[in-house]
Parts: C-alpha cells; sequence; structure tokens
C-alpha cells in the first residue's frame, strides 16, 4: 500500500517532457494558423487591389482607352501594397482577332517583399 | 506531508483518489496534454475555416476574369467574322461577295467558334497566352432577336460565368431622325430633325445581304424545333382551353394544338417562369395577365380585350395581332408574318417587335409575293418600341391616330400617317393607299417619298436597342454570376 502512494523523480521528468512537448506543439500549430490567417488576408486585400485595377481598365476601356503597363503603390490596413499591370502579347488571339482585345497580367506584391503575393490574368476587350 | 498536485488536494489536506497513487501525474500531463492538442486543432481548423473564404476569393476573382476573357474572345471572333480586319477584307472578303458575313450566322462556324449550346459539353480552351490561369467553357443561342454567349470560368476549385446579350450597333443617330435611300427631303408631312437622304453604295449593298441571313438565322433557331414537333402525327390534338393561372401552370411545357388562354370570365393571374411550345394558334382573352412565359407558337398569336403581357416573349410562325385594350410592356414579339396593333392596344416600355413578313404556309399554298408592310399600326394603338422589318421588300404603316416611339427599322418602304418620336431607317417614305381607280396590283402607295404625319426627336432614343445580324455585334447586356 505505502508503495503505490506518492511520485516518483521519473514521473515528474515524463509528465515535464510531456506537457513541454505538447506546449511546443500546440504553439507551433497556433503560429502555423496566424500565419495562415495573415496570408489568406494578404490574398484576399490582393484580390481587392487587382479587381480594382480590373474595374479600373474597364472604365478605361467605354472610352476606348488602351490597357498600359503601369505601376503605383496602395496602402491597405497599413499594409503598402505595389500593384503592376503588364501588357501581356497576345499568341492565342492573333488568328482571327479583331484587335479589340488587349491581355493583361496584375500582379499585387507586399511593399519590401520580394515575392509576389499573387497574380491575376484577364482581357478587357473594346466593343462599346 | 502529503505529495502530489494541489489541485487534487482535498480540504483536509489529504490526497485522495487516483491521484494519490503513483503513475498519477503522468495521467494528469496526458490529461493536459489532450486538452492542449484539441484546444490547437480547434483553433488551427477554424482559422482554415474562416479563411477559406478569403483563400478562395481570388481563384474565384480569376475564375471571373477567366470567363470574362472567354466571353470577349467570343466577341473578338464575331466581330471579326462581321468586319474583317482591313488586312483580310483586301485579302480574302469582299463586301459585294454573297458570301459575306455568311459566318456571322452559320451555326456550324459559331459553333466550332464558340463552343456548343450546352456549357457542359462544350470544349474547354485556354482563353490567354499562358495556361495557367484556368480555362473556359462557351455556349451560344439565340435569345429572342438577341445572340447569347454564355462563359463559364474555372480556375482551381472557382467557377464563374459571365453572359453578353448581343445586338446591333448603330444606336447613336444624333439629330437625324430619318435615314433613307431614296434622294430629297420627303414632300408633306413635319419632321424636326435631320433627314439623311440617298443611302447607297456598300453599306446598303452589305445590308441587303445580311438581312436575308440573319432572317434565316432567327427561323431556324425557333422552327427547327417546331417543326420536329409538329411533323409527328402524335401531336395533333384539339384545342386546349385554360380559365385560371392555376389550370395554365399545370400545362405541360408542349401544347400539343391550339391555345385558349380565357379571362372572359373571371381574371387570370398567370405567372411563371418557363418557355411554351404550342403547335397551333395561341389566343389570350379577357383580362388575362400573363407575365414571364416564352411562347413559341407554330400558328398566329392573338391579344385581345384587356390581356396584359409583361416580360414575356413571342414567337409566331404566323403573324401576331394585338388589339382592343390589350398592353404589352418589355415584351419581345418575333412575328414570321406581319405584326399589326390596333384598337387601343398598347405596346409599352420599349419592346421589341421584329416581323420577318414570310409566314408559315402549306406545302400546297400557292408562294405569296411579300405584303408591302410587314408592320402595321392601326386605331389608337400607342407603340414605344423598336419595330424591324427583316426582309428586302416589306415596310413599316402606321395610320393616323397612332402614336408611336422610337426605331423603325426595315428595307422597304415607311408609310407615317400619325405621329413617330425617334428614327426612321427605311428605303422610302411614301404616303399610304391607292390613288382612286388605281388597280391594287399597280399601284400600292399613293406617291414616294412623302410624309403624311410627323417624326420629331427622342431624347432617350439610344436606348432602344436593335436585334442581333443587322451590323457589327453589340453587347446589349453583360452579367455577371
Amino acid at each position: 500500500m505505502k508503495n503505490n502512494r506518492g511520485l516518483t523523480i521519473v514521473e515528474v521528468l515524463v509528465a515535464v517532457l510531456v506537457l513541454g512537448a505538447a506546449t511546443m506543439g500546440a504553439m507551433a500549430m497556433l503560429r502555423t494558423g496566424d500565419r495562415i490567417k495573415v496570408r489568406q488576408e494578404k490574398l484576399s486585400t490582393a484580390a481587392l487591389l487587382a479587381q480594382n485595377d480590373a474595374e479600373r481598365i474597364k472604365n478605361l476601356a467605354v472610352n476606348s482607352i488602351v490597357v498600359s503597363d503601369t505601376e503605383y503603390e496602395q496602402t491597405i490596413n497599413g499594409l503598402t501594397y505595389s500593384i503592376v499591370r503588364s501588357v501581356v502579347e497576345p499568341e492565342s488571339l492573333t488568328e482571327n482577332s479583331s484587335g479589340k482585345t488587349s491581355e493583361a497580367q496584375i500582379s499585387i506584391t507586399p511593399s519590401g517583399s520580394e515575392d509576389t503575393l499573387a497574380r491575376f490574368r484577364l482581357i478587357q476587350g473594346y466593343f462599346y | 506531508m502529503q505529495k502530489g498536485p494541489t489541485i487534487f488536494r482535498s480540504s483536509k489536506n489529504k490526497i485522495t483518489g487516483v491521484s494519490a497513487k503513483r503513475g498519477s501525474v503522468l495521467v494528469t500531463a496526458l490529461f493536459f496534454l489532450v486538452i492542449v492538442v484539441i484546444i490547437a486543432s480547434v483553433y488551427l481548423t477554424r482559422i482554415q475555416l474562416l479563411n477559406k473564404p478569403l483563400l478562395s476569393q481570388a481563384n474565384t476573382l480569376q475564375a471571373l476574369f477567366t470567363a470574362r476573357a472567354g466571353a470577349y474572345h467570343a466577341l473578338d471572333s464575331l466581330e471579326n467574322l462581321a468586319h474583317p480586319p482591313p488586312g483580310q477584307v483586301l485579302k480574302t472578303i469582299n463586301t459585294l461577295d454573297s458570301a459575306f458575313g455568311k459566318k456571322l450566322f452559320d451555326s456550324a462556324a459559331a459553333a466550332s467558334l464558340t463552343g456548343a449550346n450546352d456549357a457542359d459539353t462544350a470544349a474547354p480552351f485556354n482563353p490567354f497566352s499562358s495556361d495557367s490561369f484556368g480555362e473556359c467553357r462557351l455556349q451560344e443561342n439565340y435569345s429572342g432577336p438577341f445572340f447569347m454567349v454564355q462563359a463559364r470560368g474555372d480556375f482551381r476549385q472557382a467557377r464563374r460565368a459571365v453572359r453578353a446579350r448581343l445586338g446591333s450597333k448603330g444606336r447613336a443617330y444624333g439629330d437625324t431622325v430619318l435615314f433613307c435611300e431614296t434622294a430629297g427631303l420627303p414632300q408633306g408631312g413635319s419632321i424636326d430633325g435631320m433627314v439623311r437622304a440617298g443611302l447607297s453604295g456598300n453599306a446598303v449593298d452589305s445590308l441587303k445581304k445580311l438581312v436575308p441571313k440573319a432572317a434565316d438565322a432567327l427561323l431556324a433557331a425557333y422552327q427547327k424545333e417546331l417543326d420536329t414537333l409538329s411533323n409527328d402525327s402524335l401531336f395533333k390534338a384539339k384545342p386546349c382551353i385554360v380559365r385560371s393561372g392555376a389550370e395554365a401552370e399545370k400545362l405541360d411545357s408542349v401544347v400539343p394544338g391550339p391555345l385558349l388562354v380565357d379571362g372572359s370570365f373571371y381574371e387570370i393571374d398567370w405567372t411563371q417562369k418557363r418557355r411554351m411550345l404550342v403547335l397551333g394558334d395561341l389566343q389570350c382573352t379577357g383580362a388575362s395577365l400573363i407575365q414571364g412565359i416564352d411562347f413559341i407558337v407554330d400558328g398566329d398569336i392573338k391579344i385581345l380585350d384587356k390581356t396584359a403581357l409583361k416580360d414575356v416573349s413571342l414567337y409566331a410562325a404566323g403573324g401576331i395581332f394585338m388589339g382592343d385594350y390589350a398592353v404589352a410592356q418589355r415584351v419581345t414579339m418575333i412575328g414570321r408574318g406581319a405584326i399589326s396593333v390596333y384598337g387601343n392596344a398598347q405596346v409599352n416600355d420599349k419592346c421589341i417587335l421584329v416581323a420577318i413578313g414570310r409566314p408559315k404556309k402549306n406545302k400546297n399554298a400557292p408562294v405569296a409575293k411579300p405584303a408591302p408592310f410587314a408592320c402595321y399600326f392601326a386605331g389608337s394603338s400607342i407603340v414605344d418600341a423598336t419595330v424591324v422589318v427583316m426582309n428586302l421588300t416589306s415596310g413599316i404603316k402606321t395610320e393616323k391616330s397612332t402614336k408611336c416611339r422610337g426605331v423603325f427599322w426595315c428595307l422597304g418602304p415607311v408609310c407615317i400617317q400619325g405621329a413617330l418620336a425617334g428614327v426612321v431607317r427605311a428605303n422610302k417614305l411614301v404616303a399610304c393607299g391607292v390613288p382612286p381607280g388605281t388597280p391594287d396590283s399597280v399601284a400600292v402607295f399613293a406617291a414616294d417619298n412623302k410624309l403624311q404625319g410627323s417624326i420629331k426627336r427622342l431624347a432617350d432614343v439610344g436606348k432602344y436597342v436593335m436585334p442581333y445580324g443587322l451590323g457589327p455585334p453589340a453587347v446589349i447586356d453583360w452579367y455577371e454570376e
């Protein structure tokens, strides 16, 4: 009966190890969660910025202003993004094309980062 | 002094239960481990679930761009078929050639160009010069007198669709109220606006080649289905009469004979979003409200009494007649024969009336010469519409008490005895009626280049849309979903 009572040093050490590992694992998961959250929020912002730029292109098209290369910055929630729009030379549309479309790529990059967050490709028509 | 975790001590400072035994710390630690893992997993899952829409937002946007690109690709090709670049015109296309514009209405060519009639069976293609931005499927079909291009964009798990309704260009008229092929200003009447007389040359020649093809394409879109059903001997039946909306709603989509919507006894409210094929005449009488239905009728359509049509599309293999106090709002009418509006009938809210002037005849019936007027507005009727006649010789006639707004477009003569606010495009203006003593077969018109009524400018004439095929394609509506 006496042998069954109390704690051994081994028990305590194992328990500390297990809890430590669990805590570290949990912290890693929480950090991963936070990273995912931040990245997805940035991606969402990138989509919003790309959509704004696409609307800008569409509005220009109404006045037959052809899309051109451009680069500008925009700050959202304290973070600055670089929006780069580049005209893509059409390859697939050269045959049987009336020449009334332009293909463009919109790239969104957070300022200070080398990695492009998102790229979008679109075609704008001029049939107004 | 007892040992063990404080939380397991009793108020009497004695260790009790499992914690009082060896190995209890490990069990406790494992218990906490499980709790921590569960909490962390729940947090991670929650983050992923909450942010999934944010992640799909980017994919959805690219899918929309892909769908738009597909629609523009189709428009680009259709525009090119209608009006090729100058270099190509010189090399391959002569606008005076009878084949000019053929591809614009050639369903086989259009199918290979824009996909198929069903987006699921259409072959996917990449509209961009890079293949990393999803793929697109195109679907094309007629929607009334318009051409509908539907593009579906797929990017990763996201899917978006764009629908473009196409009509024809020619909606900027300036202050011109009359375009006609005969030279000189018309005599008589009252014209408030500018006149462009003496139209000729390639533009007119091209139109004369385009219009019959546009009419054929429009007829083929509707008539094929009707002919298949009406040639089947099983589909012959006595007239079907409906006297309530509830009864009408239960009708099958194919009515195997004439259909009478009879609101003579009690008012009928038939509001449905559906397509009805009627293998006989369609007649609506009494106080019937019909809303949202597309009728394809293998005979005549008669809209009488106090019938009200709203957001309805009508196709008749014969003629379309509106009389009495019938009212049409936002209605599209395509008559293979003639379209007549008379009595106190009203056509409101920029409707679209297209008469082809070639009614379906029995095989044994003699081939009749097209009537001089395929659209006829009489009595005290009011017409607010784009009125188009799709043949080379027929025209439009209005009587003295009629009031019209909108666009009259035809290659034949136009006789305006009443008032028109809007624009006329015609071969010539004529005075109607046969002079006394003149045989009908000799003289149809009393005088050429003569206006009996009045034409004046209309501020919003640019909002009256033209059917597809009468010029370069133009986007009438653009839907994204």
